[in-house]
């Protein structure tokens, strides 16, 4: 402040004695004041910003009689003194996506009226959201110097304190280990959007870290994380027993908003998966269609696939089942694809391969859009789940799969037939589809 | 120089004044939240002494189970020894310092609670009060039962009654509010969804009973420890004026909470009558 207010003298003064019209003189100075001014403005904005989260954060942690958490599956305990020495550290960008342009022919051929009034409504919801953009913050990860942990009735119990005799050096604990269905941790689909990007979020904090999983790890674990440059080794499986460790790393929230993906960890394994420096593919005019043959029979949710298969296959697709493509393979292909079609599922999953810019194609039944529509779930169909007006309350509905394209700037086409997929509708909607793609 | 050039000039240092005095108050703010970063560890120690939530929320649940329920000319409880004194004496502690709230003296200036911009420990002691308010507020609900029906009623004619909403009613917003000599009245704002207002005074021992606030045609005074609960938003009541020329110590804090229904029950209600929430 003394400095300014001298600089204004200094104005006033220099203005005076200057050779050019004084007016003129005044006026230029003037504007560099202001100008300063501005950028000072600015400068003490931010320091107030990070000030304002950083003073509001610690005090979330160190809240008295209980911790304030981004995750009601954690207890963070300890006296309020303990728990002043845990950090919140975030981890990635935030992520906004402009999600409309994403958005390709949506069609809805399905007789069944529930149906159709669900698409509609979830069309018009969409419709209705006032902003068009996808988001997702940093996630965030308890950072603890010296803790005691273990899971008891499904919570991760946190005792920030530094142990006597550790029994572990570095433990990170990412989410699916004390807050998700058994079945979840095992599917290929959860573990590359929801599971690997806490892991690979943790391990930026600490390479060194050892990871406790809740189960043993599977095939494409290892193959996944061994892709990524990261060491499977790392994973142990924990049953949840106490542990006492120098330091704990604790996946809290994947910054997700209102039941939307989370699109920052998301992106940030992605780097890693697909890394954009990555050699191109000789070739990126490559159709895929995923099968589903390879489910189990009441999550393939559609009666006529092998018809499907056939009509994708004559417009000059080549149909792959998962289970039957070495991982290394599966990349290939996807980072060849210029249009990857599917029934809606984790088949899917591997468009975090794709190039920005890949078409995806969507096949929605009726039996997927009623699944997705029970248990009261989000808002477009009737449930509490998610805000009004916003794009992420359709994160876990019929559009899953457009807003995960989306974030990876891929459009994404959707087609709702019935159980039995109509195929004449469906290679109508193929063809406009395909029309629409510009030869690579 | 013109007079239009020389009227351009003053308006330009006009703005540089203006910008440097509101960069000043900012400055002043990030010193503010500073003042004790020092010494958090030995602050947060000594709340963790101090607030018992357990010990709080049951002698404050006995104060307001305590306080007669008043008609006239409102319907209203008047809650003495809300708090603890040594609980008392730590919010008192943990009110921020005038340059960290926000708006006009003339209309109070106001802070949300527990804030955002202050120092650690008293954000956590904001957020301990935040607990209290959110364990009596059940009780709160029920002494005042009978009069809140009929206000849920006359406010909301085409709702079903307040029985019958099936929603969790709760603390929906705090604030702090300060007035200084200049505090002429509040800027008109309500808060539809409110159904209850909690006001307590958080008078200092040099704080007279002067320049309380009024419930209709009843003046209440400034008391220390004590809370006004009435059926309404924050219109219910009002704040007494200070005047311009009053000492420039004469400062009255209060912290104010609303109950109301959750934001997914207002929500819901709100579709019920066709508008926004």
């Amino acid at each position: 402040m003394t400095r300014l207010k001298a600089a204004l003298a200094k104005v006033l003064g220099g203005a005076a004695a200057s050779r050019e019209p004084p007016s003129a003189a005044l006026r230029d100075r003037l504007t560099s004041l202001t100008a300063r001014l501005d950028e000072m403005h600015r400068r003490v904005e931010g320091l107030l910003r990070f000030e304002r989260e950083r003073a509001y954060e610690r005090a979330g942690l160190t809240a008295i009689p209980r911790a304030r958490l981004l995750a009601s599956s954690i207890a963070l305990e300890g006296t309020p003194s303990e728990r002043l020495r845990v950090a919140r550290v975030r981890v990635g960008d935030p992520v906004e996506r402009q999600y409309s342009p994403w958005v390709g022919i949506t069609r809805c051929a399905s007789t069944a009226p529930d149906v159709g009034e669900l698409w509609a409504r979830l069309l018009r919801f969409e419709a209705d959201c006032r902003d068009d953009v996808l988001r997702g913050f940093p996630c965030t990860i308890l950072d603890v110097p010296g803790a005691e942990i273990a899971l008891v009735d499904g919570t991760l119990r946190i005792t920030p304190r530094m142990p006597a005799r550790p029994t572990a050096g570095v433990v990170a604990v990412p989410r699916c280990s004390y807050d998700a269905a058994a079945r979840k941790v095992g599917n290929f689909g959860h573990w590359m959007l929801d599971w690997a990007p806490q892991i690979v979020a943790l391990w930026t904090l600490a390479p060194d870290a050892t990871v406790l999983m809740p189960q043993a790890s599977k095939w494409f674990h290892t193959a996944t994380l061994a892709h990524m440059g990261l060491d499977p080794g790392r994973l142990v499986p924990w049953d949840g027993a106490p542990i006492a460790c120098r330091r704990l790393l604790a996946f809290e929230s994947d910054g997700r908003t209102g039941g939307g993906r989370p699109l920052s960890p998301l992106m940030e394994a992605r780097r890693l998966l697909a890394p954009a420096d990555a050699p191109t593919a000789a070739t990126w005019n490559r159709r895929i269609y995923v099968s589903r043959r390879d489910a189990p029979k009441k999550r393939r949710w559609i009666v006529n696939e092998p018809q499907v298969e056939e009509l994708f296959r004559s417009r000059g697709f080549d149909v792959i089942v998962m289970r039957d493509c070495p991982f290394e393979e599966q990349v290939r292909l996807f980072r060849e694809a210029r249009v990857v079609a599917g029934l809606n599922g984790g088949g899917l999953t591997d468009i975090v391969f794709a190039r920005p810019g890949t078409d995806v194609v969507v096949l929605l039944s009726d039996t997927l859009i009623r699944w997705y529509a029970g248990g009261g779930r989000s808002v477009w169909a009737g449930g509490e789940r998610g805000g009004e007006g916003h794009l992420a309350a359709l994160g876990d509905s019929p559009r899953f799969w457009t807003h995960v394209a989306a974030t990876f700037e891929q459009r994404c086409h959707s087609f709702v037939g019935g159980d039995e997929m109509p195929l004449a509708d469906l290679a109508r909607f193929l063809d406009d589809v395909l029309a629409g793609i510009e030869p690579a | 120089m013109k007079g239009r050039e020389a009227g351009s000039v003053r308006s330009q240092l006009a703005a540089l004044a203006a910008g440097m005095a509101a960069l000043g108050r900012r400055m002043e703010q990030l010193a503010a939240v500073h003042r004790d970063g020092g010494g958090e560890a030995a602050q947060i120690a000594r709340l963790e002494r101090l607030l018992d939530l357990d010990a709080v929320v049951a002698h404050a649940r006995d104060a307001v189970a305590r306080a007669d329920l008043a008609d006239d000319p409102a319907p209203h409880l008047l809650v003495a020894d809300l708090l603890p004194s040594d609980a008392y004496r730590a919010l008192l502690g943990a009110i921020p310092v005038p340059v960290l709230f926000e708006g006009r003296v003339e209309h109070g200036q106001e802070m949300r609670a527990p804030p955002r911009l202050a120092p650690m420990s008293s954000i956590v002691t904001w957020m301990f009060v935040d607990e209290i308010a959110r364990a009596l507020s059940d009780l709160l609900v029920a002494r005042l039962a009978e009069p809140l029906a009929a206000f849920a009623g006359a406010r909301f004619p085409s709702l079903p009654p307040l029985g019958d909403w099936g929603a969790a009613i709760t603390v929906s917003e705090a604030r702090l509010v300060r007035r200084a000599p200049g505090y002429a009245g509040r800027a008109p704002g309500e808060r539809p969804w409110e159904l209850i207002t909690g006001i307590v005074d958080l008078a200092r021992p040099q704080d007279s009973p002067e320049h309380g606030s009024r419930l209709g045609s009843r003046t209440i005074p400034f008391r220390a420890n004590t809370a006004l609960i009435c059926i309404g938003g924050a219109e219910a009541h009002v704040y007494a004026p200070i005047p311009a020329g009053a000492p420039s110590q004469t400062e009255r804090y209060t912290y104010e909470f609303g109950i109301g229904p959750t934001k997914a029950a207002r929500r819901r209600l709100a579709a019920l009558l066709g508008g926004a929430a």
